[in-house]
């Protein structure tokens, strides 16, 4: 079967190409997800210390999921506030120097214009919460699995967790 | 037929457009004239919805929209090209947007006017910059060709030429409607005069009759306008009085 080329051209403010701008997001989404990993790291080491303290037979108390995030999802937060001010200076591209946009808003295609400024702002902005929610996810599915793991047979396993009832709940999910 | 119905247009509490009736039929060459701020730009960019409006704007009966905006073109002083292009990227663009566009036209109105094609339009000249303006305006395939002020900035020798070649290469049905100060120099290039004023259409004659009646645009326009040929006169008569009142107490 013949691969389909994307045509970068179409997605981008005319003069430009959206390719340039989409390899960018990639980077940056790379990097983010590797700057969250700090949460990840964190969980682990501290259910490694946990265990160890358990084993003694001392105890001690397991700080809720979301107490770990710290500022991993930062990375994806200022992707997607970038990504608005792409659309908001793509729109005024067309205004620069002239008044393109008179031209571009009278096109027989409605969403010619629209595509060209918001394309890659809204592709990078998508990808970065989905991919910020599957590693939060994932991160989340490890701390359960840990917490599971390291409190096996204990009675109430959710009394480890501190600070009452709203970090139980927040710590659990 | 372009035709407006009581169109109305607010900027706060400045009426721009104060329910303006008028159709444009084929073929016409109508000068759209008025002072600044007269309303002759939002009327043009109402047509185009390119500003929000009251009152219907009908193309041949049907609302002016994406299906039969390709119908309408637009040349304006702002200009509404891309700068950072070159005329090449320019045809490109149109021929995949417009599907009446004149390929044939485009090249002979780029020679005539011995424009560069393979330079980036922010390194033309102001009057360049405006004879591509037009040219792409003219170029479009549309049955009704908007301009506002396309001339601003080009030399008298220049603006002749072009007028020489609107009538020369217009077709039968093709309307221009053209929005300009220069009254005396389209007046032998339009049809038919629309004066507008305050938001208000408060002339509109074919120059066939105004000829007939032995009249001049100008005229026409001073008369409508309610201009007064002594004011000038007057006013420095005031003027020059009270300073020699002054002067001899």
């Amino acid at each position: 079967m013949k691969k389909r080329k994307i045509d970068w051209e179409r997605y981008a403010p005319v003069g430009s190409r959206a390719d340039f701008q989409v390899r960018a997001v990639l980077v940056t989404l790379v990097l983010s997800a590797l700057w969250s990993l700090r949460a990840l790291f964190r969980i682990v080491d501290e259910f490694r210390d946990l265990r160890a303290v358990l084993d003694q037979g001392a105890y001690t108390f397991v700080v809720p999921y979301s107490m770990y995030l710290g500022s991993a999802f930062y990375g994806f937060m200022l992707i997607c506030l970038v990504l608005l001010m792409v659309a908001v200076f793509n729109y005024a591209s067309f205004r620069r120097g002239a008044r393109t946009d008179y031209l571009m808003r009278r096109l027989p295609d409605r969403w010619e214009y629209h595509r060209r400024c918001l394309a890659v702002p809204i592709f990078g902005i998508g990808a970065s919460v989905l991919t910020g929610l599957a590693l939060w996810a994932i991160y989340r599915a490890v701390y359960w699995h840990l917490f599971r793991e390291v409190t096996a047979g204990m009675e109430d396993p959710a009394r480890l967790i501190i600070e009452g009832a709203v970090y139980r709940w927040r710590g659990l999910w | 037929m372009l035709e407006l119905q009581s169109v109305t247009k607010h900027y706060g509490w400045n009426r721009a457009l104060d329910h303006v009736s008028v159709s444009f039929g084929p073929g016409e060459l109508v000068g759209l004239f008025g002072e600044n701020g007269a309303g002759k730009t939002t009327m043009l960019k109402s047509m185009l919805n390119l500003i929000s409006h009251d009152g219907k704007i009908l193309l041949d009966g049907e609302p002016v929209s994406r299906r039969n905006i390709e119908r309408l073109s637009f040349a304006t002083s702002e200009h509404s090209f891309f700068p950072m292009l070159t005329a090449g990227d320019h045809r490109d663009f149109y021929a995949a947007h417009f599907p009446r566009w004149r390929e044939k036209r485009f090249r002979a109105l780029m020679d005539f006017f011995q424009l560069p094609r393979l330079q980036a339009l922010t390194g033309f000249s102001t009057g360049q910059k405006n004879q591509f303006e037009v040219i792409l305006a003219l170029s479009q395939g549309a049955d009704y060709i908007l301009m506002d002020e396309p001339f601003a900035g080009n030399d008298i020798f220049n603006r002749e030429d072009f007028y020489k070649v609107l009538l020369g290469i217009l077709e039968p049905e093709e309307t221009v409607i053209l929005s300009t100060h220069l009254l005396e120099e389209v007046e032998n290039f339009v049809s038919r005069a629309v004066l507008i004023r305050k938001g208000q259409i408060v002339g509109d004659a074919r120059m066939s009759e105004l000829e007939d009646r032995g009249v001049t645009l100008m005229d026409f326009v001073r008369k409508t306008y309610g201009y007064e040929p002594d004011r000038v006169s007057k006013a420095l008569d005031k003027l020059t009085g009270e300073e020699g009142e002054e002067g001899s107490k």
